[in-house]
């Protein structure tokens, strides 16, 4: 009788023990979904289209405004910046005191340092086809390192040569 | 024996049923956090958003583009004496209508500062509508633009920033 009793007590302690490990694994396993949860949340990627806005305005107006600006240098005419790279990529002499070239990379270089470089953005700004056959002379100003990966938003500008066949492009890539 | 036995099973019940309960509440408490981190998030989505639109406003206002005979010449061009015309009738103490042109322009702008500041080839900045309310701004775009200083026939360009700034209300 006793021995009956001591195997019925044991059975009913090994079957609350059962019940408290399910108790706790339901405990865990609603703790791990949480945590789940919350890490999840956590590297869900935010979409910042403030950001790619900035960099999209940026990129196609300043390249826009950029080539109609009247460098100082040039008092007496109406050339522009568009005009002084047409006039670098077809190797045309100005009556500016410098040539067509060095105003465009300085006045370029001039507007670059007050507005983007000020504003902490990582850019690009280069020409394409400025001198032809000679990568070396193309007007390339950076603030900070990109790789191609890392270019974002791109606005470029073709400035044609006529009346030589051909553009010669302004492009400014503003980084991520 | 078995009064004691159920004893025990309701305890149990009860202790399950607590658990549960605590662990409902711990969620709720969470969910709500979240929940008012998010909406705390699209109110300053929305805030910034309000200013993208008024920059979108501001770039377009034919009062202070570059006309050259009836037709918009350039895009993104704003002429320099429009710009000053705009400053003085909306600030300046001489001004005739200066309440009414705030007016106006309150209904576009709202709480908002926009300046015109030219870069190139001299720097100064123009503050043409300023109504900052709280002082804390949200969101500030730089539209870079062309600024034309038209002395009669073809005007000398030169460069320039709209500037346009949002404050929480």
């Amino acid at each position: 009788m006793r021995i009956n009793n001591n195997t019925k007590r044991k059975k009913t302690h090994k079957k609350s023990q059962m019940e408290m490990f399910g108790l706790s694994l339901i405990v865990i396993l609603i703790i791990i979904g949480f945590l789940l949860f919350v890490s999840f949340r956590k590297t869900m990627p935010i979409t910042d289209y403030k950001k790619s806005y900035i960099a999209d305005e940026t990129a196609s107006n300043f390249v826009n405004s950029v080539v109609n600006v009247n460098p100082v240098e040039c008092v007496g005419n109406d050339y522009t910046i568009s005009d002084m790279l047409k006039f670098c990529a077809r190797g045309d002499q100005i009556d500016c005191g410098a040539s067509a070239c060095e105003i465009a990379n300085k006045t370029l270089w001039n507007i670059t340092s007050r507005t983007l470089v000020k504003q902490g953005m990582t850019f690009i700004l280069y020409t394409e086809n400025a001198k032809w056959g000679d990568p070396a002379a193309e007007i390339e100003l950076k603030n900070g390192d990109c790789t191609n990966r890392e270019r974002g938003q791109v606005g470029t500008i073709p400035i044609s040569l006529y009346p030589v066949p051909g553009h010669v492009y302004l492009s400014l890539a503003i980084c991520n | 024996m078995q009064s004691k036995k159920s004893q025990i099973q309701m305890a149990e019940s009860i202790a399950v049923v607590i658990i549960i309960i605590f662990l409902l509440v711990i969620g709720i408490v969470f969910w709500s956090g979240i929940n008012r981190d998010d909406i705390k998030t699209s109110q300053l989505e929305y805030q910034d958003l309000s200013v993208i639109e008024l920059a979108k406003i501001a770039a377009e206002l034919p009062e202070l583009r570059c006309y050259n005979t009836n037709v918009v010449t350039k895009v993104n061009c704003f002429d320099w004496y429009k710009i000053l015309a705009m400053n003085y009738s909306m600030n300046s103490p001489s001004s005739t209508n200066k309440a009414q042109v705030f007016d106006y322009y309150n209904y576009y702008f709202k709480n908002s500062r926009i300046t015109i500041q030219q870069i190139y080839p001299n720097d100064t900045s123009v503050v043409i509508y300023n109504n900052n309310i709280s002082k804390q701004t949200t969101l500030q775009i730089s539209i870079p633009i062309i600024i034309e200083k038209n002395y009669g026939r073809e005007g000398r360009k030169g460069f320039g920033l709209l500037i346009v700034e949002g404050y929480y209300r």
